[in-house]
């Protein structure tokens, strides 16, 4: 087991891992993996595009960037690869979310064999927790596995 | 508050050119029923809003969910409100590919402050792909 907090290799293949044209809309970038802390850390952008009529985020799309990330959770830290999906979230709203960068740290709080357990938490680009998330994620073994 | 129509509902809503949010998911309002805290909204389903897998990120249907349930809750109080979200529960229970996305709002319960509300998102078959609920707070909009 590699318990260094982050290992250089496995976040390079994180962070290679397709993740569709949905990322970009986000602004998403992985940051680190942390292996022991069983984390992941996530960069997102808070962009015009994705704000309401009162210039702050919709909160659709902290939903989007705070699934994002617990999904990269689930794929960096799985004891095997897997396809996942999640089945149920839940996304509480603490502040509104201005323009700029956000980071998020989601991490895996148990894996079974054909269910993930994980929760997340983003901050605003003064550190302040603006929103957190829990979800429940339906893992299938991956293709060819 | 006189009784609005559908249709005057959905000019009241659509006075302000839709920004950002409303803008990038294309919303286009079908019906919206004032009295009884109900709208129904078609959204494009975009292939930039699309995984790996080539379905809609599920936080894009959210974002479909969290505007419908809003014009829903803003529409039951004249229009007069921003809703901002406090919490959101949602299910999804069927992947849904790119094209045209409907999604409904409707106002479960409405207090002075609060409402609770609940979400559906229909794929482009009609199918049912995701549920949520959620609890918004009323705050009056500060263009009026």
């Amino acid at each position: 087991m590699n318990l260094s907090p982050s290992n250089g290799d496995d976040l390079q293949r994180q962070r290679r891992r397709d993740r569709g044209p949905v990322a970009a809309l986000l602004g998403h970038r992985l940051l680190a993996v942390d292996r022991a802390a069983a984390t992941v850390e996530v960069e997102f952008r808070a962009e015009p595009h994705l704000f309401n009529p009162m210039n702050v985020m919709q909160g659709g799309f902290t939903v989007a960037m705070l699934e994002q990330a617990l999904l990269d959770a689930v794929a960096a830290l799985a004891d095997r690869p897997h396809e996942a999906a999640t089945l149920e979230m839940q996304c509480n709203f603490l502040a509104a979310i201005g323009p700029g960068p956000l980071r998020c740290r989601a991490g895996l709080v148990r894996q079974g064999r054909s269910t993930a357990f994980v929760e997340a938490r983003l901050f605003a680009g003064d550190g302040e927790l603006a929103a957190t998330a829990t979800s429940v994620v339906a893992l299938t073994a991956a293709a060819g596995d | 508050m006189e009784r609005m129509s559908s249709a005057q509902a959905i000019a009241r809503l659509t006075k302000r050119p839709p920004v950002g949010a409303s803008e990038l998911l294309a919303q286009e309002p079908l019906q919206i029923d004032a009295a009884r805290g109900f709208a129904r909204m078609a959204y494009q389903g975009k292939a930039e809003f699309c995984n790996q897998l080539g379905v809609i990120h599920g936080g894009f249907l959210a974002a479909m969910m969290d505007e419908a349930m809003a014009i829903a809750a803003t529409a039951a109080r004249g229009f007069d409100y921003v809703v901002p979200t406090l919490g959101m529960k949602t299910s999804y229970l069927a992947p849904a590919g790119p094209g045209r996305l409907i999604a409904e709002g409707q106002v479960v319960r409405a207090e002075e402050r609060l409402v609770f509300l609940e979400g559906r998102l229909f794929g482009g078959d009609g199918e049912l792909a995701a549920v949520a609920s959620a609890t918004a707070r009323f705050r009056k909009v500060p263009w009026k």
